[in-house]
Order: structure tokens, then sequence, then C-alpha cells
């Protein structure tokens, strides 16, 4: 089975009798190393893009909480028609 | 040329006699805000706390509604009294009521009447008075500014009673004053 595969992959090779030349060599060499550079080229893209959101996102998550410490008003009535005002002050105090 | 000083003085005469008769009539006494009429109000103070037993401690009967309507909205089991007061106000009045010793609230009330016949409190101040210090602040120091519990505004029907309250949000304890504007 295995001797089928490999000899119907050998007929029908595209590059069967076909010879490399020094020229298709070269530029095939060349053609490699730009596409390693590019690929490192990403990877340093990535990490620095990786960096800045990290940064965005604990700028983000440690900004300084801001409390509102102002009191707040509300007014509603009961079912029964008994209006309450009611004072929600953070600093309050007996 | 007798005629003609005639004619003159009375040419003169008339405009100022006129402006005599025109003259601004003196502006009536501002009217007070509530018409110059006492108006009663019953102020009790209330000290609720989300610990202990649920109670209702040492209330007068025309409260006892306002307590149980709000009983379903406020999240606190008890109710104690800690004081009350008449406050009989011509525009603006004020009482002195005891908190938790040796605390003490100044309650300050200012109204007016409208014309749909609600009364528009429009200052209603609980103001927790400044305890004297056990000893005397040093040179330079300056007393502790006095602070309002509760600063609000609302209008009132006669015979309503209004639940006027404070707290923090959370807070285990909360200070409430039943505000009943008594029909004359």
């Amino acid at each position: 089975m295995n001797d089928q595969i490999e000899t119907l992959l050998r007929e029908h090779d595209p590059a069967s009798g076909k010879m490399l030349t020094t020229f298709d060599r070269a530029h095939i060499l060349h053609a490699a190393a730009a596409s390693r550079g590019n690929a490192r080229q990403m990877k340093v893209m990535v990490a620095f893009a990786t960096t800045l959101l990290l940064l965005i996102v604990s700028a983000f998550v440690l900004r300084p909480q801001h409390h509102d410490e102002t009191p707040r008003q509300v007014q509603y009535a009961t079912p029964g028609g008994t209006r309450i005002v009611w004072t929600l002050d953070p600093k309050f105090r007996m | 040329m007798k005629r003609l000083l005639l004619l003159l003085m009375i040419t003169i005469a008339l405009p100022l006699a006129a402006s005599d008769n025109e003259a601004p009539v003196a502006p009536e006494a501002t009217p007070k805000a509530s018409g110059g009429a006492n108006q009663l109000f019953q102020v009790i103070l209330l000290r609720g706390t989300t610990t202990g037993n649920s109670e209702i401690v040492g209330l007068p009967k025309n409260a006892e509604k306002a307590i149980r309507d709000m009983r379903d909205f406020l999240p606190f089991k008890s109710y104690r009294l800690l004081d009350s007061a008449l406050l009989r106000v011509q525009d603006l009045g004020k009482a002195r009521l005891s908190g938790i010793p040796p605390q003490q609230y100044e309650v300050r009330v200012a109204y007016r009447a409208m014309p749909n016949g609600k009364l528009s409190i429009w200052e209603f101040k609980i103001v927790a008075m400044k305890l004297p210090g056990a000893t005397p602040l040093p040179a330079g120091v300056a007393p502790e500014a006095e602070h309002a519990v509760i600063d609000t505004s609302f209008t009132v029907d006669l015979g309503e009673t209004i639940v006027v309250g404070s707290s923090r949000l959370g807070g285990e304890q909360a200070l409430i004053v039943l505000f009943t504007a008594l029909p004359k």
C-alpha cells in the first residue's frame, strides 16, 4: 500500500524532471530569509501591542477612585400614602 | 400782563398739583410668608437600628401609621423614640430635641402657606448641636462648625405625617423624624 502511494506521488510530482537552477535556489533562499525577517518583525509588533494593552488595562484598573461624598436625597411614597424624604449621607453620624 | 402771569402760574401749578395727587402710595408692609398665621407642627425624633429586636418603643398613636408604612421600605428593625416636640411656627421656628445622650439636635422649620392649601416647608434642618468640650480649645483653634444631619425641603398637607430621615447607604442606624402638620 505504502509502495503504491509513493509510486503515485512520484508519478504525479509536478517538479519531476525539473532541475533547480542556481538562480532559483538563490531566489528561494532570499525569499525564505525575507520571510524570517517579517516573522520577527511581526513578533516584535505583537509584543509591543500586548505591552501597550497591558499598560492601558493597568492604568484603568489602578486609576484613583473618586468616591462621591455628596449626600443624596430620595423622596418616595409608600403604598399606604406615607411620604418618605431620605438623605443618604456617606458622612452620616448620629 | 397780569393775565399772562396768571396763565403762567396756572401752567406751572397744574402739573405740580397733579404730581401731588399722583404721589406713589407708601408700599404696604411685606406680607408674612405664611400670612402671619401660626402653624403647629409635631416633631418626633426616632433612632432606627438594624440590630436588636424588632420593636417600636414609645411612639405616640398618631405616628404608628407612618411607622407601619415605612417599615416595609426601610431596613431597620428597631425604632426607638428619642424625643418629641410641638413646634408653633410663624414663618420660622426651632426647637431643641434630645438625641442619644448627651447629643442634642436643633430642628429648624420655615414654612409658607401655598394657594392650594398645602404648606411649603422650604427649610427643614436637623442640626447636631456641638457638645461642650471638657477642656477649652487651645488658642488659635476654631470650634467645629455645626453640621446639619438633615437639610431638605418638601410640601405637606395639613394632618399629613412625613417621614424625614438620614443614614449611610447600608448603615446600621438612622436618625428619623416624623413630621406632622397638625390641623387647626
